[in-house]
Order: C-alpha cells, then structure tokens, then sequence
C-alpha cells in the first residue's frame, strides 16, 4: 500500500506511487489497471520465465507459453479471492499451460530438443535431466526448488494434496539424482 | 555434467537446481513490458454480475460535469448531455448539485442508456472507480468521517422493475433508508462501511440511492450531512421520456426493448415512436403505443439500419436515442474442387455493397487475437422479390492448416454511413 502522505514519486513511465505493495498492485490489476498489471509482470515474470525455461524443451513453445500465462493471468485476475495466493496461482497458471503445450506436442513433438543456452553445457544437461521427468514430479520439483515456493504453495499451486507434494518431491529428487549421476 | 558430478542427496539436488535456475538468461525489462502489454491487448472477459459486482473494472465512464446552470430550476446541476448528434439541445435533469466540500461525478447520457448515474462524496474520489458499478476504489480508503452517496437513475416503463420502486416526491430522506447487511450485501472492501439503499420512483426515473458510510455505524453529523447532499438531489424530467436497450443490435440479434413514460402518470396515453433513418432528413412515425398504470410503455423493435428515434405524447416530444446497427454477415465453405479450403462470404442489409470488401480472419491462439489473412471483394448482389433486403456476396480461397478457426469482418469504413462493423459466425476449416 503507498505509505500515507509520502509524494507519489513515479517509479516507471505509468507514474504508480514507489513504495507499492503487491497486494495492492494484485488489488489494482483486478481493478482494471494497466500499469498496475506491467508492474505484476515485471516482478513476477522472470520466475515465470525461469520456471518454463527450465518445464519445456523448446524455445519458441517458452515464449509461446509465458504469453498465454499472463494473457490467462490478466483475464482471470478478477476472479482471484485471495491477493495473497497470487504467486501460486500465476505459477500454476504457467505449469497449467506448460502441460497444455507438452500435450499438444505429443510424444514426438516433445523431444525436439532446441534448447537456448546450448552454450552453457550445465543448464543443457540439468533441463535435459528435468524433461525427462514425469511432469507432475518435474513441477514440484522446479517449484519447490527453483521458485523456492513452500510446500503448501505448491499444492496450492498444482491443484494437488500437501501430501503428494511431499512424495512427488522426494520422487523426483531421487529420480533426478538418478538421471544426472 | 555426466560423470563430473554425482548428486548424492537432496542438499546437492537442490544447488544443482538453483544453478540451473541462475544460468536461465534473464529476459530484458522491455521483454516484460512488451509481454505485459501484449497481454493487457485482449479484452477481458466480462465477468457474471455477481463476480463483477466485486470487482469492476471499467474506469470512470464519462465524468465530471458538476454545476451548470439549469435555468428553469435555477440552481446548478451536474450534466448537460448531448445525444449524439444533437449537441446541447437536450436537458438531462438529473444528479446531484454538490453541497459545500462534497465532490460530484455524473455519468451516462439521455436515452443513450438504460440507467444514468451519479456520485457524491466529502472526500476525493478514486480515479479508478467505476461509475456503472459502485465506487469500490474510494470506499476502500474510505475514512471514518467519509461519506459516500451513489444514486442511478433507470427511466420508468418496465413494469417489474417499476414495482420495486415507490413513487416518492423530493427531497429523498435519509431516515428512510433501509440498511444492508454486510453477509448479505458483503462489500469488496476491507473497510467497516455501513451501507443503507434507498429506493424512489421520482418523476420518470427510478431512483436507486446507496449511502455509505465510514464506519460500522454512522454518527449523527454524518446522518446529518448525508441529508444535505440528499437534499440537492436533483430529478428534472422531460414529459416524455425513451430509451433503447441495447443501443447496438446485431443483424440477427434479439430485439431493441423501447422504453419511457409520460408525465400524466396514466394508463391509455398514445405514445408515437417517430423514426429517421439513415439518410434522410426527417421523422416519420412508425407505431403508436399506449401507456400502462403509471404512465410507462414499452415495446420491442427490430431496427434494420442505423437510425434516429424519439417518443412523442401530445406535443412534447422526447430526447432523440440513436440506435445502430451491425451488418448480418456470414460466412460458409465451398464444395470446390482445387487447393486450399474454398468459401463465401455474404452480407445482408437494406442497401448492396458492391465492390466493397470484407477481411478474412484467423484466430492467433499464441497471441489470444483474430489476424488479418486476406480482403474479399464482394462481386455479387441478389435480391429476392419483394424482400427488403439485399445479398451481396464474394469467394475466395485460403490456404491454412485444417483446423484453423477463421471469420469474416465487414470493417467500420465499408459499412458506413448505415451500419456499424459485422462480424461473421466463426468457422473451422
């Protein structure tokens, strides 16, 4: 919340008051906001992107897929009850369409493998090792670890019980272990 | 990696995630903006009235008018409003006049809507309220001394909604108010507002007042300057009155609902709707309707291209409405033999549109939004006998991925002066 009686100083070219909470951002967005909205995306779009950098195989599908998140996030953003949950519930958005896009391509579509950051052979082997997780297991894991999002976040955000993100979370970890030894 | 690391436990997973996550290039502050932006470019969804109730959206409709002289009144008053198409010459007589410190905001125009509304407050209002809904934004900041009075304004002549409405002269009282429970009519806000409605039928508007308050229960001085403002509640009327729901109809779309009252408040009172239609340069009457208990009448109409309208009893005549139409068009696939899919687009209005064009569309599910693929000109015209409408219509061809979803749009400038753009039925190739 912009603090009482402080100058509105703008922070970016859409003059929203510095000093903006994100439930008050979150409260504006709803409202209709646009600047409000572009500041949510600045904040939260670099974990969205993180996340599906390292959920997809494909580059152009990322790009693809953080659009249609936020396209989702700024529709369905008045129907969000709980400002506070927003983190969670943008994720799961993402993880949502993640799924959607992986579905769509198939099994064969899927292991087109056209990885950015080819050059950076760490990140090529890990994301190798992710996708080749089953998908529930690598959303848990890259929330869990990746986002640094709590447990009960990540069943919030999954649609899942706290008890499967626990079990998936150890799955996936002995799994990946597995995969990258 | 392979054979360079081995990840023995969780702690190592975890760093190796975290690195990974580190090596993700960043994407640039204008990727984001751009991605924003791109977002915010598809319209939202309108949520159900419940849900929406909560959290409107749309910003102050059209605004700010507080004091202009009313002459025959004598007092100032909030909004002058010009149908379009007939700059000031119609006094929309309704809203507040502001008291001293109290800030006044009206909205919507004669005949142009169903409902008008207005808002007063002794304290700034937010610039991203919503008119049309309720003031959530103030009233989220609402102090403990604030006061906040929204009141809308529905012509008279639909007999349900007229029901609910007790006829009632000026001033409104306060003491009147019937207060709403939060459980029942919760408020999307974290403040403790009081929130009291206060219903009248005033002249021929329905009269729909809510007052809110800045705490649980309102103190006497603020019953007492809720009054004072209450008191400058204006509702001047012409004699008779009309409005169209909607003000836009669609080719094959329900039907308009015209609506108003007259002053003498009787049943049996023959209204004439008198119409102009696109091109020409007078009213001719086109039906004649009466008057139920109370003074109001109603009727459904089915316009066939834009046109002017106004109701008229006796020798008053009311504020014009316009009413606008959208071009029927249609679009439906071929049996042709060749490459590509093969369809036609046809359009049916009271004038052909020969040589004019049409743009094909195909839905972009990446970036939510229709694209222009191709122009269709219309080469043919057709008419049946006796019918008062004309067909004009165009093939073509398109070459895209079967399943594609497309549509046709006959755009603003081909339609014109008559009609308002059309949009097809969508098609799955």
């Amino acid at each position: 919340m912009a603090t009482a009686g402080s100058p509105a100083e703008p922070s970016s070219p859409q003059r929203l008051p510095s000093g903006f909470e994100d439930a008050e951002l979150i409260r504006r967005a709803q409202l209709g906001s646009a600047a409000a909205f572009e500041q949510l995306v600045l904040s939260y779009g670099p974990a969205v992107h993180r996340f599906l950098v390292l959920r997809l195989r494909n580059d152009g599908d990322v790009r693809d897929t953080l659009q249609e998140t936020f396209t989702a996030a700024w529709q369905g953003l008045p129907s969000l009850q709980s400002p506070h949950k927003f983190r969670p519930w943008l994720l799961g958005i993402a993880a949502h369409k993640a799924a959607d896009v992986v579905r769509a391509r198939g099994p064969v579509g899927d292991h087109e493998l056209e990885l950015h950051g080819r050059e950076d052979e760490t990140l090529f082997e890990i994301r190798e090792a992710i996708v080749a997780l089953p998908p529930l297991s690598r959303d848990v894991l890259l929330l869990r670890y990746v986002l640094q999002l709590s447990e009960e976040e990540v069943a919030l955000a999954l649609g899942v019980r706290l008890g499967t993100v626990k079990s998936r979370t150890a799955r996936a970890r002995a799994a990946l272990s597995e995969l990258l030894a | 990696m392979r054979g360079r690391r081995r990840p023995a436990d969780a702690q190592l997973i975890e760093q190796l995630l975290a690195e990974a996550a580190r090596r993700v290039p960043p994407l640039t502050e204008d990727e984001l903006r751009d991605l924003a932006r791109a977002s915010l470019a598809v319209p939202r969804t309108p949520l159900p009235a419940r849900a929406r109730g909560a959290r409107s959206y749309v910003r102050w409709a059209v605004a700010l008018s507080a004091a202009l002289v009313v002459g025959g009144l004598g007092f100032g008053l909030g909004a002058w409003s010009t149908p379009s198409g007939s700059a000031g010459t119609t006094l929309l007589g309704v809203g507040f006049v502001p008291a001293k410190g109290w800030t006044v905001v009206q909205s919507g125009a004669a005949g142009q809507t169903s409902a008008l509304s207005a808002v007063a407050a002794n304290v700034p209002l937010d610039p991203d309220d919503d008119l049309q809904d309720a003031p959530y934004a103030t009233l989220e900041s609402l102090p403990a001394r604030g006061v906040l009075i929204s009141a809308k304004f529905g012509v008279r002549g639909n007999l349900s909604e007229d029901a609910e409405f007790p006829v009632q002269d000026l001033p409104l009282r306060v003491a009147a108010a019937e207060r709403l429970s939060p459980s029942l009519e919760p408020l999307p806000v974290a403040q403790n507002i009081a929130q009291y409605r206060l219903r009248a039928a005033v002249r021929r508007y329905n009269v729909d007042v809510r007052l809110y308050f800045g705490r649980r229960s309102p103190t006497e001085a603020q019953l007492r300057i809720a009054q004072s403002q209450l008191d400058r509640l204006v509702v001047a009327s012409e004699p008779v009155t009309l409005v169209a729901r909607p003000t836009v109809h669609g080719g094959r779309g329900p039907l308009v609902t015209l609506l108003g009252s007259v002053a003498s408040g009787k049943a049996g009172e023959d209204v004439t709707i008198e119409a102009k239609e696109c091109g020409q340069t007078s009213f001719r009457g086109i039906t004649v309707t009466h008057t139920h208990e109370g003074g109001g009448w109603s009727l459904q109409y089915r316009p066939t291209m834009n046109r002017t309208l106004r109701a008229v009893w006796k020798d008053a005549k009311s504020a014009p409405v316009s009413i606008q139409e959208r071009a029927w068009v249609q679009i439906g696939s071929l049996q042709r033999p060749g490459k590509g899919f093969a369809f036609e687009v046809e359009i049916s209005a009271k004038q052909q549109f020969w040589r004019r064009h049409v743009v094909i569309q195909r839905f972009d599910r990446r970036l939510g939004r229709w694209t222009d693929i191709k122009k269709v000109v219309l080469t043919d015209t057709d008419a049946q006998g006796g019918a008062s409408f004309v067909w004009s219509s165009g093939e073509f061809r398109l070459f895209v991925p079967r399943g594609t979803l497309i549509r046709a749009v006959f755009p603003l400038s081909q339609a014109r002066p008559c009609y308002l753009a059309g949009y097809s039925n969508q098609l799955r190739t």
